[in-house]
């Protein structure tokens, strides 16, 4: 490597993040030592930076901070760790460190290919006394970046396509059930905007959260960064704000009064028959939850109808949807690594930007198992076809197809 | 003949066509490989079971982390892995080339000035001075996609 930057020794980088992410995790030396099953002087030594390790002992150590291997290899912490300590806990650091690193990954392949920014416009919020001129605000936003988008007024069906096209990007984090619903991060030195979703969430929540986070990168992106450990609880204007923009955003208002006009609900009762929140709930792909915060909001039902569908409605509204449909509503839940994130692995590989090496890290695989696919990623079918029936007759004398080469 | 600093793609041909003791056997170069690729190699299962074999027995020997070049934490460089990179710096720094069927690894060998042997460069040679019969070399042109 042309050696123009001084490089720390591996034995300084290591004891660094060995010792940091240790006591993260509010570990004595013997714990992290018990963990890994090394010994507590090996580790001792490790973090006085004495030596480097050996790679076995480094793996273990890795596999018991619950952090990638890469973490400790790299002269260059990951920018974005600091802006995560935020949200940080012993219980949800593994977690974070992986999605750091898939996230570092994503948008090392944006900037390989040449696919950075941020297309999506800002908007600029009028400041207003007034609640309702705000959510009045809100909701022509989000009539607006509908018809930008040209989604009109029908449910999202693919929501996280539509927000990486617009320029979000979307990782799936491992974190614990109970943790943040997710985060957007705004990475200025790469030109981006990650929405960090909280996997463990029941899909419709992770859905509403990717909204969420959405409003946040249209109307709040030229502030710092925005934390949320609790959307429905938060009570900042930048929560709020968001909070109306994913429902205007998933629940158009013209959509709402069509479903009224067809099932004939009415509005002047300020109340929803039982099967009306199940129809609208599972149409709409929302929760019980955001659809009576959205009614409510816009003055479709009372408080104490709302306050119903908040507490004891949303189990009775299960239970009826148990006894009605044979599945659940479960929209797609949120990728560790999008549609779009593997589409540009793929053509970054096939245009020589990235190794084998890299491409497998990325996509979280082993070689064997995909060595013959990516040879043919390039090839047109009737060379692939060919290519795939040699490599069966070689490798298992014929009798295999295709989808079993690579083992 | 030298050294070749090889991947886990060249491995995992190698395994895939059972030569793997005959190129160690036959082809007057000394293999090596980094244990960084070696870690790699483990995680990919059963499959590469006759490389890591070799790597244990000292048939292929293996760098390890921690020693010279590989005792400084690693640059990024976009598009690589450390395990690339690991290759890369040993080659540079130990002597020998890069034995590789990679593209872009073999990209960043030439702008760095690091020798790289691209697989079918290598099988050409083995076809040539009989390291490896016939029918395997055509087995491997197959793997990698050349024919």
């Amino acid at each position: 490597m042309r050696e123009t930057v001084k490089l720390p020794s591996l034995a300084e980088v290591v004891s660094k993040r060995v010792r940091s992410l240790r006591e993260r995790r509010g570990w004595s030396l013997s714990e992290l030592a018990r963990r890994a099953g090394i010994g507590v002087s090996t580790l001792s030594e490790i973090e006085a930076g004495q030596s480097a390790p050996r790679l076995d002992t480094l793996v273990a150590l890795a596999h018991a901070l619950g952090a990638p291997l890469d973490t400790f290899l790299y002269a260059n912490e990951n920018p974005l760790e600091a802006r995560l300590r935020a949200i940080e806990t012993p219980e949800n650091l593994p977690a974070l460190q992986l999605w750091l690193e898939r996230c570092r990954r994503y948008l090392e392949i944006e900037a390989l290919v040449g696919k950075q920014g941020i297309r999506a416009p800002v908007y600029a919020l009028q400041p207003s006394r007034r609640r309702r001129d705000e959510l009045l605000q809100i909701e022509a936003i989000a009539e607006q970046e509908r018809y930008r988008l040209q989604l009109g007024i029908e449910p999202i069906a693919d929501l996280v396509t539509v927000v990486e096209e617009a320029g979000l990007r979307v990782i799936g984090a491992d974190l614990p059930e109970h943790d943040v619903e997710g985060a957007v991060l705004f990475v200025a030195e790469h030109e981006a905007a990650v929405a960090f979703i909280n996997c463990a969430k029941p899909s419709l929540r992770q859905r509403f959260t990717l909204a969420h986070e959405y409003g946040h990168l249209l109307l709040h992106r030229n502030r710092a960064e925005i934390w949320e450990r609790d959307l429905f609880r938060a009570n900042t204007p930048e929560e709020r704000q968001a909070n109306a923009f994913a429902a205007a955003f998933l629940m158009p208002k013209p959509l709402i009064e069509r479903m009224y006009d067809e099932y004939g609900f009415s509005r002047k009762r300020k109340q929803l028959p039982m099967y009306g929140w199940l129809v609208m709930t599972r149409r709409l792909q929302v929760s019980p939850h955001a659809l009576a915060w959205r009614l409510y909001n816009l003055g479709y039902i009372h408080e104490s109808e709302r306050d119903w569908a908040l507490g004891e409605g949303a189990s009775l509204l299960k239970e009826m949807e148990r006894a009605f449909y044979d599945e659940p509503l479960e929209p797609p839940k949120v990728p560790t690594l999008s549609e779009r994130a593997r589409a540009l692995v793929l053509h970054a590989y096939c245009q020589e930007q990235m190794t084998i090496s890299a491409v497998i890290a990325t996509l979280e695989r082993t070689l064997y198992a995909v060595q013959e696919y990516l040879t043919a990623a390039t090839m047109d079918t009737h060379k692939a076809t060919k290519f795939f029936e040699r490599v069966n007759t070689l490798l298992h004398g014929g009798e295999q197809h295709g989808s079993a080469v690579g083992g | 003949m030298g050294v070749l600093w090889v991947d886990n793609d060249v491995f995992n041909y190698l395994c895939k066509a059972g030569c793997l003791e005959a190129v160690l056997s036959n082809a007057p170069y000394t293999l090596r490989t980094t244990e960084l690729v070696r870690n790699e190699a483990a995680a990919g299962g059963i499959a590469l079971q006759s490389a890591i074999t070799a790597m244990d027995r000292g048939e292929i020997s293996v760098h390890p982390l921690g020693k010279p070049p590989l005792h400084q934490a690693l640059q990024r460089i976009g598009g690589l892995s450390p395990t690339d990179l690991s290759l890369l710096l040993c080659a540079q720094h130990l002597g020998g080339q890069v034995l590789t069927n990679d593209k872009r690894l073999r990209i960043q060998c030439v702008a760095e000035g690091v020798g790289c042997k691209l697989f079918l460069e290598f099988l050409d040679e083995c076809d040539q001075n009989g390291w490896l019969d016939a029918q395997t070399i055509e087995k491997l042109r197959v793997l990698c996609g050349a024919v």
